[in-house]
């Protein structure tokens, strides 16, 4: 419903699109005629405007809605609201810097994050009324926007109350953890490695900071946009890191606005094994543990040659970038593992290969060169693993089909089935 | 994606009646009571027999301790038939292929299994699929279990109770199209399979009677021992016949009962099996 202030605010507003070609009372008889036939507002006005041959581009008064009653895509909308904290940040729009505003909004319903592409001087913890924002969604939170047609007004400190953002810092999460998107998480890890790398911002040089961090529930690649001054085993715990994903891995990054304090604690860093559908579901990381049976050798697998050049595998001893060229003989696997909830591809390099067939690459080459053909070696490699229980330890990459795991190592699964049966069974009884 | 390879067992396997026909380029899945939901499955077995049926075809069945798989494979599956043919029965093998259904008639259906790699493997293989299978028969059951006490049972409930979105969404169809799940029938079938694994497991639960337990196990190894023996000899290809086995058992001071026994505990540990009804071989 449209209460009388409201209702004398959205005649305010199309008064101001007629530019006064009609008068007051006219308005807000028809806007109430229009309202009474339960036309929504918007679509009332911009018919009165039209009416009386005002511009419909000058209405700016919305809805107002609380924050929790925002969908996505909701445009013209007016939020009451208190700025629960807002930064700057520039961004590059058409080739121009841009500095844009970005923060939490909350009101007594919620709060929800906000992006300003304009500056409209907002103030931490000031209470406004915003005009005409839109909604957008990403990753499924609601977001609010302020664009051109957008304005803000101060209102009075008490129309709305203070606000307690509870909202995203995720406290004790852990790497197992760590999934695209998430924002503002708190973390105790220990420093794998770390490496300092030189990047150019704005003609200024600047260091960034990256290797792997871990804990008991797994490890990944991180990024610190500033110098902490972290070394390889410190301890920390990090606030306001936020997760990005690379060819399917999270990632941690955390810049100048993270707090980062060394911690006592003992951390055991330690590989992740998970089944192949959570894997799948994550989209990849790094020290990675799968116990699959190989349900797949693939083409490609065994002896190969490749290009001195760019280190491609030749098709024919033609390589697709330089042409005929001499091959360097290489082994590899590329095979696909299966757990019963999900099926992964897997790539072994040379160390891996020469191990499960029990032989090094040149005894490979002679066997290859006695039985004339590489096959021999395919054949080998599939005979010693097709259906085989593997453990496979690695990293993943994902491309646009697919994720494969590299493997750094490979073992034959032994299993204690009886201990595992009587468990299972004792369990079941 | 690739279609994820399922561990079923043959009885689960068919008492599947449900199937999703797909079409040019989506797979077709046969659903299981249980909720997997087949496109490719990977069984380990026993190659107990194979046959030519009509031209090109080859018709085999791989044994587990649940009962029986019917494997075809046809002039598509080239490498799967060699496979076959060179494999001598009995022989523990691996089949690795796709689900299949074939509707006689209203109401009937029958399971098989189109093969992609058939590959011989050891007693070892076999043991280690056996127990896999039962860890993801038993995390089936339990994600039916779940469904049923939903009211009504959505995808999103059981992913929320940690269940894979995979199984979760073959165990909603299993839920709709087979309605009341008799869950327990399968955990009886799960408490047998792995007593298969474990020889002599009947006992698990008197363990303090230990001493016991062992005489009485030498005492029947003495008769199986015997017994492999006949069966071998009486053995000229097709298996021994039971007839001959209990005559034969009788004249060396066996009973009907102690030889029943024997080849029920053989059959148990998977050292004899039935080919044909009425007759015995040893693996």
């Amino acid at each position: 419903m449209v209460d009388d202030s409201e209702l004398s605010r959205h005649v305010d507003d199309v008064l101001r699109a007629v530019g006064n070609k009609a008068c007051r009372d006219e308005i807000e008889k028809e806007l109430e005629n229009y309202l009474n036939k339960k036309v929504p507002v918007e679509v009332a006005k911009q018919g009165i405007v039209k009416k009386y041959g005002g511009n419909i581009r000058e209405l700016r008064v919305g809805v107002q809605k609380k924050l929790e009653e925002l969908k996505s895509g909701e445009k013209n909308v007016d939020i009451l609201c208190r700025i629960v904290s807002v930064n700057k940040r520039t961004v590059i729009v058409d080739n121009q810097e841009k500095t844009i505003f970005y923060g939490i909004l909350g009101d007594q319903t919620g709060t929800k994050p906000f992006t300003a592409w304009d500056d409209f001087n907002l103030n931490k913890n000031d209470v406004t009324m915003i005009h005409n924002a839109y909604t957008t969604e990403y990753q499924g939170i609601i977001q609010v926007n302020l664009g051109k047609g957008a304005s803000v007004t101060k209102e009075s400190q008490d129309r709305v109350p203070s606000v307690e953002y509870k909202g995203a810092t995720i406290k004790g999460c852990t790497i197992a953890d760590f999934r695209e998107g998430l924002r503002n998480i708190s973390v105790e890890v220990k420093i794998v490695s770390v490496q300092e790398r030189k990047i150019n911002v704005k003609g200024m040089e600047k260091g960034i900071y990256s290797g792997v961090l871990g804990d008991e529930t797994g490890k990944a690649r991180f990024t610190a946009w500033h110098d902490f001054g972290l070394k390889e085993n410190d301890k920390i715990k990090i606030t306001g890191g936020y997760i990005k994903t690379n060819r399917g891995r999270p990632e941690l990054n955390f810049d100048e606005k993270a707090r980062v304090e060394k911690i006592e604690k003992e951390i055991n860093v330690t590989d992740r094994r998970v089944s192949i559908s959570e894997l799948t579901k994550i989209g990849g990381g790094l020290g990675i543990v799968i116990d699959g049976a190989i349900l797949d050798v693939k083409n490609g697998s065994g002896l190969i040659f490749r290009c001195p050049e760019c280190k491609r595998s030749l098709q024919k001893g033609v390589c697709v970038i330089h042409g005929k060229v001499e091959g360097v003989p290489d082994l590899r696997t590329k095979a696909v593992v299966d757990d019963g909830t999900g099926a992964l591809n897997i790539l072994f390099g040379r160390e891996i290969t020469e191990k499960i067939l029990g032989k090094n690459l040149e005894e490979c080459k002679k066997t290859a060169q006695e039985k004339m053909s590489t096959e021999t070696i395919t054949d080998e490699l599939t005979d010693k693993l097709l259906t085989k229980n593997l453990e496979i330890r690695g990293y993943t990459l994902k491309d646009d089909y697919d994720i494969t795991l590299i493997a750094s190592d490979a073992v034959f699964l032994k299993k204690n089935i009886k201990e595992e049966a009587k468990k299972m069974l004792e369990e079941l009884i | 994606m690739r279609e994820t390879a399922w561990r079923v067992f043959a009885e689960e396997f068919s008492s599947a009646t449900y199937e999703i026909k797909g079409g040019e380029k989506q797979a077709s899945y046969v659903v299981t009571p249980l909720g997997a939901k087949i496109s490719r499955l990977f069984i380990v077995g026993v190659l107990t027999e194979k046959e030519n049926v009509g031209e090109n075809m080859l018709r085999a069945r791989v044994s587990d301790p649940t009962g029986v798989f019917t494997v075809y494979a046809g002039q598509y599956q080239p490498l799967a038939v060699q496979k076959l043919n060179e494999i001598k029965t009995p022989a523990f093998v691996a089949v690795i292929g796709k689900s299949r259904t074939y509707s006689p008639e209203e109401g009937t259906v029958y399971t098989s299994v189109r093969p992609e790699i058939v590959k011989e493997v050891d007693a070892d293989a076999r043991d280690i699929w056996v127990v896999e299978t039962c860890r993801h028969m038993r995390r089936r059951m339990e994600a039916v279990s779940e469904a049923l006490k939903m009211n009504p049972p959505t995808i999103e409930k059981l992913v929320s109770l940690g269940f894979d979105r995979n199984l979760a969404e073959g165990v909603m169809l299993a839920v709709e199209n087979y309605g009341n799940v008799d869950v327990e029938k399968y955990s009886e079938m799960l408490i047998e399979a792995l007593r298969y694994l474990l020889p002599g497991s009947e006992e698990i639960e008197t363990l303090p009677q230990k001493q016991e337990v062992i005489t009485e196990e030498k005492k029947e190894t003495e008769d199986e021992k015997k017994l492999i023996e006949m069966i071998e000899t009486l053995d000229s290809g097709k298996g021994a016949s039971w007839e001959k086995i209990l005559t034969k058992a009788e004249e060396n001071g066996m009973d009907k009962n102690r030889v029943e026994e024997a080849i029920n505990s053989l059959m148990d540990k998977g050292i004899v099996y039935e080919p044909i009804l009425g007759r015995l071989k040893k693996i």
